[in-house]
């Protein structure tokens, strides 16, 4: 079962490959995770390590000599020079970001569900790109005609003009075209129902309370 | 560049180029399909720095050359063609498409801004398998993938090439759709593909039949079918361990006629239908399955099938969307389906007399919970 392992050791680095960088001796966080990237962290910064290697890579593990390379010819090498904690743990499979705020769970549980927006809708893509920026679901109805879903907590005009723009682009695509609007949000002001209803824009309320009852409802594999 | 095209082969080849390599265009020359003429054919190539696709068709040549036009635009117009040879003459950057009484003059783009392809390396180690069974491996499998971008691993295919065999799987994680198939010329390794590239691979197959030869490389894997290539980039991270989620054993067992129950889980989801996602329940007792659902909206639904069931007798309600979709992915006229409880994952299976040959294939499905 692959791991991640955690090191917290007295170590120096050196980075050789798009250009050249040192790291002098001090006590750092040195972490491999389990798809085999190795990262060293300072107890400062957030996210962001002081040098890393992204998997696919080589780990020649020499004891207090680690010599990561990559396949680019990238080689990052680590002296560890006095090691206080060396563990491993298997951590569970990840189901990736779950992005705050109320937009980014209705998107996400929308496309796990798109019968909310519409009996039949099956989501093909989250964020779709167009030219003009990301639509927030690509879906297929089930004639096979294409819809694309613009997703606010509240729905306002703002977000119908929004919708509009992607679908003029949208339309350019001879593979997509013709595609219908469905704008969705968890309450719709009057004046966003009327102009989509001008433009032939599709509009429907969620009930996000509804919609989070369904994860309980269809429990996953894993 | 001066070439005579028939309509039909060109049509195909650019629609196949075009629609591979899809929407997502970083730089203006990745919207271009590039056009080589030369020894009697001529070679598309589209790509998106992810996906690429090679196809090469047979053409009449009056001067060899190559030129990048507008994949969108070309696609529409070869699609709305009328079925007479297509002419290309690339003399100047205004590039004549003719075609019977209908002639276009496209702005060229610069050739020099498209990239190099990638492709299989000659020495790479490489696969056969029919085209025929690529592409229904591909219709059973892909289907169980997610479309969350947000997930990226299960937005693939997960191949794996080992002991003369080769399986894929793709999960969603409410379902896990697993087949394997017998290489003719077999070959070790595993990729993750994105679902989508593989199910563009596969129309290939379908639309050129033969044999696919697969190469999978560091990173990439390739798709080689008579006349055409498509090389797409894998997807990176972890697949799932698959195998940990199929269960060993099963409490009930229940054959039952795929048509009839397709047909039944059709008209009962009419009334599920109308609600996100409302479940269809199915209850398995001696010589019968009972389907049925309930919409608060809109009613109530019931019917009654013949079934073989081996085991005590139980209700287990599912998804009808996915049920179907493994109903369909087994392929045979009568399926099986074996169940531990009401809340474990079913596993259908194509069902077969034992002198009859079928899909090796795994069809793992989520219960829903009932209210």
């Amino acid at each position: 079962m692959p791991a991640m392992r955690l090191l917290v050791a007295r170590l120096t680095a050196t980075y050789d490959g798009r250009l050249s960088s040192t790291l002098t001796s001090a006590v750092r966080l040195l972490m491999v995770k389990a798809d085999g990237c190795v990262a060293i962290h300072a107890d400062v910064g957030a996210y962001k390590p002081l040098n890393w290697m992204n998997a696919p890579n080589h780990l020649d593990d020499q004891g207090d000599r680690w010599v990561v390379t990559n396949p680019k010819g990238e080689v990052l090498t680590i002296e560890l020079e006095e090691v206080f904690e060396d563990v491993s743990y298997a951590l569970d499979t990840e189901r990736g970001l779950t992005l705050d705020g109320v937009e980014k769970e209705l998107q996400a549980l929308l496309a796990d569900h798109p019968d909310h927006l519409e009996p039949g809708l099956r989501c093909v893509q989250r964020e779709f790109r167009t030219d003009l920026g990301p639509v927030d679901l690509l879906c297929r109805d089930p004639q096979g005609g294409a819809v694309a879903v613009e997703i606010k907590r509240i729905g306002e005009i703002d977000g119908v003009e929004q919708l509009t723009r992607y679908l003029e682009r949208m339309e350019r695509d001879p593979l997509l075209t013709p595609v219908r609007g469905l704008f969705a949000a968890t309450t719709i002001k009057p004046q966003a129902r009327v102009l989509a209803e001008s433009r032939g824009i599709g509009w429907v309320e969620i009930d996000l309370g509804l919609l989070r009852g369904e994860e309980e409802l269809h429990p996953r594999l894993f | 560049m001066k070439l005579r095209a028939d309509r039909a082969q060109f049509a195909e080849a650019i629609a196949w180029a075009t629609r591979t390599v899809g929407t997502r265009v970083t730089l203006p020359a990745l919207s271009g399909v590039l056009l080589e003429a030369v020894d009697g054919e001529l070679i598309c190539r589209a790509t998106d720095l992810e996906v690429s696709a090679t196809v090469t068709v047979p053409v009449q040549i009056d001067r060899p050359g190559k030129v990048l036009l507008p994949g969108r635009l070309l696609a529409q117009l070869v699609a709305r063609f009328p079925d007479q040879p297509v002419e290309i003459d690339a003399s100047s950057d205004r590039v004549e498409i003719t075609c019977g009484r209908a002639s276009f003059r496209v702005r060229a783009m610069s050739a020099e801004d498209f990239p190099t392809l990638a492709t299989p390396a000659d020495d790479a180690p490489t696969g056969t398998l029919k085209a025929d069974a690529f592409a229904r491996l591909v219709a059973q499998v892909a289907r169980a993938a997610s479309s969350d971008e947000g997930r990226p691993v299960l937005t693939g295919v997960h191949l794996d090439a080992s002991e003369g065999t080769l399986t894929a799987a793709a999960t969603d994680s409410y379902r896990l759709a697993v087949r394997s198939l017998a290489w003719e010329d077999a070959i070790d390794g595993s990729a993750l593909v994105p679902a989508r590239s593989l199910q563009e691979a596969a129309k290939a197959a379908s639309e050129v039949g033969g044999t696919v030869q697969v190469v999978i490389e560091d990173g990439q894997v390739s798709f080689r079918f008579e006349g055409r290539v498509l090389t797409t980039k894998l997807i990176e991270g972890s697949f799932p361990n698959f195998r940990a989620l199929l269960p060993d054993a099963h409490e009930t067992s229940v054959v039952v006629n795929r048509a009839e129950l397709v047909e039944a889980l059709q008209r009962v989801s009419i009334v599920a239908m109308g609600q996100a996602n409302t479940p269809v329940t199915l209850t398995f007792e001696d010589g019968q399955v009972d389907l049925q659902a309930t919409n608060q909206e809109t009613g109530d639904a019931a019917e009654a099938l013949r079934a073989e069931v081996d085991g005590p007798g139980l209700s287990i309600a599912f998804n009808p969307t996915f049920l179907l979709a493994g109903l369909e992915a087994t392929g045979t006229p009568s399926i099986r389906i074996e169940l531990r409880d009401g809340l474990k994952p079913a596993v259908l299976r194509p069902q077969a007399d034992e002198d009859e040959v079928t899909d090796d294939l795994t069809y793992l499905l989520m219960p829903m919970r009932v209210s």
